[in-house]
């Protein structure tokens, strides 16, 4: 660890009654969003926060929660410039609403924008289109205006499209799939330009193929494609070491290749984002009681931060729009058990996902 | 049982396929979906051709043959554990006395015996590595113990040298046998019978070669059971029952989806459903399923709650298991559980004794008038408490 003090500092815990599996800031910063298991977008008004730092009387008041989805709500992201935000569902409908409204009504809605599963989407620089992929191997482009499709791409073969992001420039995608191949396609004309190597992100294990890249981001100038998730050794309950692998875009190199906190620990990097300071801020999942909040400067074999204090199996990560803060959905702990384990009330319980919010230094 | 019971039973010549998914199929992702609950995932759920009955839609091919099937969704059994549960299941779960039952399909090996074909009664084929299973037997004796072909290949050194001429092979084997018979008077003749019995069974299997080549097979046949390990075993198990083989299990492991649930069902679920629905509809076409008891189960469930990496845990409480074939009736759904797959619908549900008892009765075994006997001890063939579940007995 770093001799700098990099200690994120504890702002407040918002506890959702529901497992939640990605957060988003909006881009004014005033209303944190958490997409759940629940087939609910939940909605936190930052403005009416009280005592930030005291966890004691820290509150958030949650607001209207937007239903419509089914499965899970899979992915969640806002328009840069128009008070808009896009969730996307694992039944393949995408859908834009306008976040501040008290109770949102889809502006536009796709119940089958894919066939199944929406894995992810992003948001082209400008927010007159999104990019997304799903489960049906396809990648497609939609207008944010209407909800049309304007362009789809297929080169990743019908293979399970994990993660999507666009480069700032809004001429390319890059997209990667089950098998680890990160594509980096022109969006107007859908031509394949490269391939970044991750083929490592996968294995085949007995009858299991294990899909180890979770998240593609580029970091805000476009020079750094970052591609995040495990690379895998075994299958069953997913058996892996959290990687961040960082690429030079212009030459299409791997930069940094980032072995992200403890070995049988760390299993899978959820999600990750590249702070303006320099480092990475990841969130990762393990086994019972593993899984970490850990910040790492690329390069360094050691991480400058990280602690489970709370934190532990975490899944979604958000920096907000000044990087000042980041919000972390983590998992209650004791959330597996075999067996039918009622609560003292005599209730199946589900799990929840509380959300750690930290001041960055 | 009595001999002549037996006969009659053999006569009938029933098989079984027993596909044993190891570490626990989720319910929640294939037979009994929940979609939109608490619990219930992300997957949808497609229509089957059982009117009202919905797979998921991780099952395409298994949800167009569901009217093939007899699916109990009530599966309610006693232990949380691999350690236990794995035996339990396929032991049948008899009330203790002090013995150990045999395996389902030593079972079926002893009361049914070989058949016509010659070939060893009890084969499993598994991932990883082979060998004569004797454990299996219980009580039996080791000589109704599995033989086990790792990676669904014929064992090492399988055929006869060509240094070695078919008459030296046979001088060979006749010197072997009076070593054996001297070898075992005087002792107890359940080893010694085990080991000349998967010796004699070995060398039917050496002119056999042809069960375990799945390269000469049409490629449409690869394409439709899947290019996969599960997909290459269960067309070495058609093989198998296609030569007589009378109980043939096929295992698949790296099922214990603790972590990552979702995406490894998303991979596994599919592979299953295209070498299960496969096999269905090959045994249908060849009218090989009027004879043979198909089973797929695994040792438990897994929970409706999802844990925090993104896993489903072990659920023996509430979970479902599919047969079809002989005995049953087709395109039954017994049981059910509560909206969100926590509870079964009735205090006991169906334990794997209830369970046995229906696959015995399936194959004309009256096992509940029915008795092993272990020397002279009668030994109920399942569980005392329990019955089959008739609903589901044609």
């Amino acid at each position: 660890m770093s001799d700098e003090n990099f200690e994120p500092q504890a702002v407040g815990t918002i506890t959702p009654d529901f497992a939640l599996s990605t957060v988003r800031y909006s881009p004014c910063g005033r209303i944190l969003t958490g997409a759940g298991f629940d087939q609910t977008i939940h909605r936190w008004n930052l403005n009416a926060m009280e005592n930030p730092g005291d966890e004691k009387t820290f509150t958030v008041p949650e607001i209207e929660k937007v239903k419509g989805h089914n499965g899970f709500v899979s992915a969640l992201e806002f328009h840069p410039k128009r008070e808009i935000a896009f969730s996307a569902d694992s039944w393949g409908q995408l859908k834009a609403w306008s976040y501040l409204a008290e109770e949102p009504e889809p502006i536009w809605r796709l119940p089958k924008a894919h066939d199944g599963w929406l894995r992810d989407l992003a948001v082209g620089d400008e927010g007159d289109w999104i990019a997304t992929c799903g489960r049906d191997g396809l990648c497609r482009i939609f207008s944010t205006i209407n909800g049309g499709q304007l362009a789809e791409f297929s080169g990743h073969n019908g293979e399970d499209v994990f993660a999507i992001a666009v480069h700032p420039s809004g001429t390319w995608a890059v997209s990667g799939d089950l098998k680890g191949r990160i594509l980096q396609w022109e969006i107007k004309s859908g031509k394949i330009v490269r391939e970044f190597e991750a083929s490592d992100f996968y294995l085949l294990h007995r009858l299991q193929d294990l899909a180890g890249l979770r998240k593609l981001v580029f970091d805000p100038t476009g020079k750094t494609l970052i591609a995040g998730g495990s690379i895998p050794t075994g299958g069953g309950n997913f058996r892996g070491r959290a990687h961040v692998r960082l690429f030079d875009f212009e030459s299409g190199k791997v930069a940094h290749d980032v072995v992200i906190g403890d070995e049988g620990k760390d299993v899978i990097a959820h999600d990750v984002a590249l702070h303006p300071a320099g480092y990475l801020v990841v969130c990762t999942t393990g086994q019972s009681g593993s899984g970490n909040l850990i910040l790492h400067r690329p390069g360094e074999t050691e991480p400058i931060y990280k602690s489970n204090k709370g934190t532990v199996n975490c899944h979604g990560l958000a920096l907000s729009p000044d990087a000042k803060q980041v919000a972390v959905s983590a998992t209650n702990r004791g959330s597996n058990a075999n067996g039918r384990r009622l609560d003292k009330e005599g209730n199946y319980p589900h799990n929840h996902s509380p959300i750690y919010l930290y001041a960055l230094g | 049982m009595h001999p002549a019971i037996a006969n009659e039973i053999a006569k009938n010549n029933k098989q079984v396929l027993f596909v044993w998914l190891d570490g626990g199929m989720s319910q929640l992702e294939s037979w009994d979906p929940k979609p939109n609950t608490r619990f219930g995932g992300p997957f949808r759920t497609i229509p089957t051709t059982i009117p009202g009955v919905h797979f998921s839609e991780l099952l395409p091919r298994m949800a167009k043959l569901a009217d093939k099937l007899s699916i109990v969704r009530n599966m309610h059994t006693q232990d949380n554990s691999h350690s236990a549960g794995v035996p339990r299941m396929l032991r049948g779960d008899p009330a203790n006395r002090g013995v150990t039952y045999p395996y389902f399909g030593s079972a079926v090996s002893k009361i049914l015996g070989p058949g016509e074909s010659g070939l060893p009664p009890y084969v499993w084929i598994k991932p990883g590595s082979g060998g004569f299973k004797p454990e299996n037997a219980g009580f039996l004796g080791p000589k109704y113990g599995a033989i086990a072909f790792g990676d669904g290949k014929r064992p090492e050194n399988f055929t006869r040298p060509d240094a070695i001429s078919p008459e030296q092979d046979e001088l060979r084997n006749e010197l072997r046998r009076r070593f054996s018979d001297r070898f075992a008077k005087g002792r107890r003749p359940t080893a010694n019978e085990a080991q000349s019995y998967v010796y004699d069974m070995a060398r039917t299997l050496m002119a056999r070669a042809d069960l375990f080549d799945t390269t000469t097979l049409p490629a449409r046949d690869l394409d439709r059971y899947g290019r996969t390990e599960l997909g290459q075993h269960m067309l070495v198990a058609r093989n198998m029952l296609e030569a007589g083989v009378r109980f043939v299990q096929v295992t698949s492991y790296g099922w214990d989806t603790h972590g990552d649930h979702f995406n490894g069902s998303a991979s596994l679920i599919p592979k299953f459903d295209a070498a299960f629905a496969s096999m269905i509809e090959d045994l249908d076409d060849r009218g090989m399923l009027d004879n043979t008891l198909v089973i797929a189960m695994s040792e438990f469930g897994r929970t409706p709650r999802i844990n925090g990496h993104h896993g489903r845990d072990h659920y023996p409480e509430a979970w479902s298991m599919v047969m079809a074939g002989t005995g049953l009736v087709p395109g039954a759904v017994i049981g059910a559980t509560d909206a969100e797959g926590i509870y079964v619908d009735s205090p006991h549900g169906n334990d794997i004794g209830a369970v046995f008892h229906t696959w015995y009765h399936a194959l004309g075994i009256d096992s509940m008038n029915e008795e092993f006997y272990n020397a002279d001890q009668p030994l109920p063939m399942a569980h005392h408490e329990m019955e089959p579940i008739r609903e589901v007995l044609a």
